[in-house]
């Protein structure tokens, strides 16, 4: 025997609290958010906004490109059942680890877009049954996520490396301290850099991360890579236990 | 014993170690790697950039001795390291977890290392 179906609530009032009128609502509004239109972002919150709340509206699965109209930023979304599955920039599929990770690429790749157009690129995209997705939720959260602990963190790492060095030079502001010698060494390694660095997207996040190379008995090149800010330094390499604690407890901070 | 036999002993004999890899840094290319999950041929490739990377810089700066072979690179998550013997352009690369002891995985890959590049 087939089980009887629940009542709908028929009788029940629309509240204006409700989602059934915020739906009605959306259904009644001026079609702004069409695909293939371009829509105005006052500011990067909204564009970040924007994005999310397009992942937040996708049911089926779907591959969905957003193009930046004054950065000409685009990147390939996609996504399913309010999950982003996946995020293509123009160098391939963005390497991400968690929804903040999400929501750091897609803020940065996206400052400055003045607006946005979202367009369907792909319906039923092929998915992989092992790929990791990211709810719409999460993304949310880590949206409201301050990150003024991580950016507090990161001060106190680059302070403390600092200070434990022979000689640093940062590459985002040319300052430097420390012997001469060792200023030029890590100048001379900061030119190889630049001319072998190939031009990264917006979209292409350099994670964190802390390289230690030996060069000499008395000569520990560290690299401190931090979102846009790098540093070089020249350490002792007895201290190189110093240097991975100092790395670590960066990693664990909130 | 394979070199893939001594990849995956190596492995298995670390503890959270996710992927051992060997590798030419001329050739740019992972030659082999035992993982205990699926890895893209992407992330294989950034790591074979990175022991490039690392081992370029050592002798671009003059690195010299034992140390001039040995690099570790650490993320928000991962232990990386990169070892070569005597400047050649080999390289065995082991990824653990940020927790791991680095000396420890240095001195059991050198062992691994030496057994491979002294086959081959």
């Amino acid at each position: 025997m087939i089980a009887p179906r629940p009542k709908k609530p028929q009788d029940a009032p629309v509240t204006a609290d409700g989602t059934e009128l915020a739906a009605l609502r959306k259904l009644a509004a001026e079609s702004r958010g069409a695909y293939g239109t371009w829509r105005p972002v006052a500011s990067d919150a909204e564009a970040l906004d924007a994005i999310v709340t397009e992942v937040g509206e996708v049911l089926l699965a779907r591959r969905i490109r957003v193009t930046a109209q004054d950065t000409g930023i685009a990147v390939e979304m996609t996504v399913s059942n309010r999950h982003l599955v996946t995020l293509a920039g123009p160098q391939g599929q963005v390497q991400v680890q968690d929804a903040g990770d999400v929501v750091r690429t897609l803020r940065e790749g996206f400052t400055g877009a003045g607006a946005l157009k979202f367009e369907i690129t792909e319906r039923a995209p092929m998915m992989s049954q092992t790929a990791r997705s990211w709810p719409h939720d999460a993304l949310r959260q880590a949206m409201q996520a301050p990150d003024s602990a991580r950016d507090g963190a990161q001060a106190t790492l680059i302070r403390e490396l600092q200070a434990m060095a022979d000689a640093w030079l940062d590459l985002q502001t040319q300052q430097s301290s420390g012997a001469a010698e060792r200023v030029s060494l890590l100048t001379k390694h900061a030119n190889a850099l630049a001319e072998h660095r190939t031009d990264a997207t917006p979209l292409q996040r350099v994670h964190p991360r802390l390289s230690l190379v030996p060069i000499s008995e008395a000569f520990l090149l560290v690299d401190v890579c931090l979102g846009q800010q790098r540093l070089l330094l020249s350490g002792d390499p007895q201290s190189r236990a110093d240097y991975i604690a100092q790395w670590r407890g960066y990693c664990s901070a909130p | 014993m394979t070199l893939a036999d001594r990849l995956e002993m190596l492995r298995s004999s670390l503890s959270n170690c996710q992927l051992v890899a060997f590798g030419d840094a001329e050739a740019r290319l992972i030659l082999k790697a035992a993982h205990a999950t699926s890895m893209p041929r992407e992330t294989l490739d950034h790591l074979c950039e990175e022991a490039t990377t690392c081992f370029a810089t050592a002798d671009m700066m003059g690195a010299q001795g034992a140390s001039a072979n040995e690099a570790l690179v650490l993320t928000e998550r991962e232990s990386r390291v990169y070892l070569r013997a005597n400047n050649r352009t080999d390289f065995l690369c082991v990824v653990s977890a940020l927790s791991e002891d680095p000396d420890a995985v240095t001195e059991q890959g050198l062992r691994a290392l030496h057994e491979i590049a002294g086959a081959a």
